[in-house]
């Protein structure tokens, strides 16, 4: 009994110090790159704004609150900020950056929306395991053809049904303003 | 005398180590062992050398902590203490990849963490550096690198070729320019496709499963060809 009570113990011991002597340099490594990272998505975010409207101005709207877990046809999806896009004093339209969730992983994105409806959606981040698929196949044809997001088919349908969420979702929040207004 | 044997086992000891995993035990083409990260980040070339790279890495440094702590660690926590280490090591991986080169962040995406369940680095934390000294271990986790990286570069350059119909350079490692070179695939200076050979089907999980199985199959016939030989040389020995 008593042997065992030892061995544990050290096993115990052993794991948790492991376990501590890890924590402390993750940490440390946090410290590190946490700066560069967040400059990082900044700069990922900046340029899918661009891609959404080309040489325009964007202005964060402060005014706007998150919206987390916002139940659509297939994924609860967040809508975490709101930029006006601007062209020389002439208003060219809202961009929304997203997110949201399913099994396969993370997907960040903004959605341009006008009068004409949902416009370019450009992807910030994407974590989703065939990813590429979506971003090379789905997206790609989405903003190269300007078709409808429901008419595009792609090898990526449980992804494809997320950016389609998404991006309703945005469009849901973009003409409830309006009528408000 | 005994200790110039010792020496001599120990050199080939080292080399056996080294080599083995490139070629004769190669943990994708012999072993069939990662093959998950094997068929989704060959796409591109340069994927496949950064995975490569980072997984030599994580291979690596786990090998040598798990070697250096194997008289320490009871065998009653042997693989959670393992997976603890790789873990970290994925962990850290994947910060710095994010700060400093977050193209490649990007396109490995999921399979970067999953690292930390890659049977390549469980397995030989488990077979290899559990058993042996630092210096062995680290040369295997160097040498299985090496086989991984080399076995998953040339799946990637038949799929980018036959895929794309040409090599990329620049798009992931943005250290350097942005160069594209035409193999099966030819635009002009107005982006007008001039001549087209490329099978987009080899970008997908189809192609890289048909790449695989064809590497596989050349290596099983150069390995029957070899024991033919062999079993006739053998033949007309003992006649």
């Amino acid at each position: 009994m008593k042997e065992n009570v030892k061995i544990y113990l050290r096993a115990a011991i052993v794991l948790s110090s492991i376990g501590a002597v890890s924590a402390g340099v993750i940490g440390a490594v946090n410290l590190i790159t946490k700066d560069r990272i967040a400059q990082n998505e900044v700069n990922a975010t900046n340029k899918a704004l661009a891609d959404i409207y080309e040489n325009a101005s964007f202005v964060e709207d402060s005014e706007f609150e998150k919206q987390e877990g916002v139940q659509m046809d297939n994924f609860k999806v967040n809508l975490l900020s709101r930029y006006e896009a601007k062209k020389e004093e002439e208003l060219l339209g809202f961009v929304y950056k997203t997110s949201g969730k399913n099994s396969y992983g993370e997907i960040v994105m903004l959605v341009g929306i006008n009068e004409q409806g949902i416009g370019r959606i450009s992807f910030v981040s994407d974590t989703q395991t065939y990813g590429s698929t979506l971003e090379d196949e789905y997206l790609y044809k989405y903003n190269n053809n300007k078709r409808e997001l429901d008419d595009v088919s792609c090898g990526a349908t449980y992804g494809a049904k997320l950016v389609k969420d998404m991006a309703k979702a945005a469009e849901n929040d973009y003409l409830s303003r309006k009528e408000g207004k | 005398m005994k200790d110039l044997a010792y020496r001599e086992e120990a050199r080939a000891r080292h080399k056996e180590s080294f080599l083995a995993p490139i070629i004769k035990a190669n943990p994708l083409f012999v072993m069939l062992l990662g093959t998950c990260p094997a068929l989704a980040v060959t796409k591109s070339l340069e994927a496949a050398i950064g995975m490569g790279i980072l997984f030599t890495f994580v291979l690596t440094c786990s090998n040598v902590l798990v070697s250096s702590l194997r008289k320490i660690i009871p065998s009653e926590v042997t693989t959670p203490s393992y997976i603890v280490i790789i873990a970290t090591f994925v962990t850290l991986v994947k910060l710095l990849t994010n700060a400093f080169m977050p193209e490649l962040y990007a396109t490995l995406g999921v399979f970067l963490s999953l690292l930390v369940v890659n049977c390549i680095v469980l397995g030989r934390s488990e077979a290899f550096a559990s058993k042996n000294t630092i210096f062995d271990s680290f040369l295997d986790g160097i040498g299985n690198g090496i086989g991984f990286t080399w076995a998953i570069s040339l799946m990637a350059i038949i799929r980018e070729i036959l895929g794309t119909g040409m090599m990329t350079f620049g798009k992931i490692f943005t250290f350097i320019p942005l160069i594209k070179l035409p193999i099966l695939k030819m635009v002009d200076a107005s982006n007008e496709i001039i001549y087209d050979y490329s099978i987009s089907l080899f970008q997908t999980p189809v192609g890289a499963f048909l790449v695989f199985g064809a590497i596989l199959a050349v290596i099983a016939a150069i390995g029957n060809l070899k024991a033919k030989k062999a079993k006739y040389k053998q033949k007309e020995g003992n006649k």
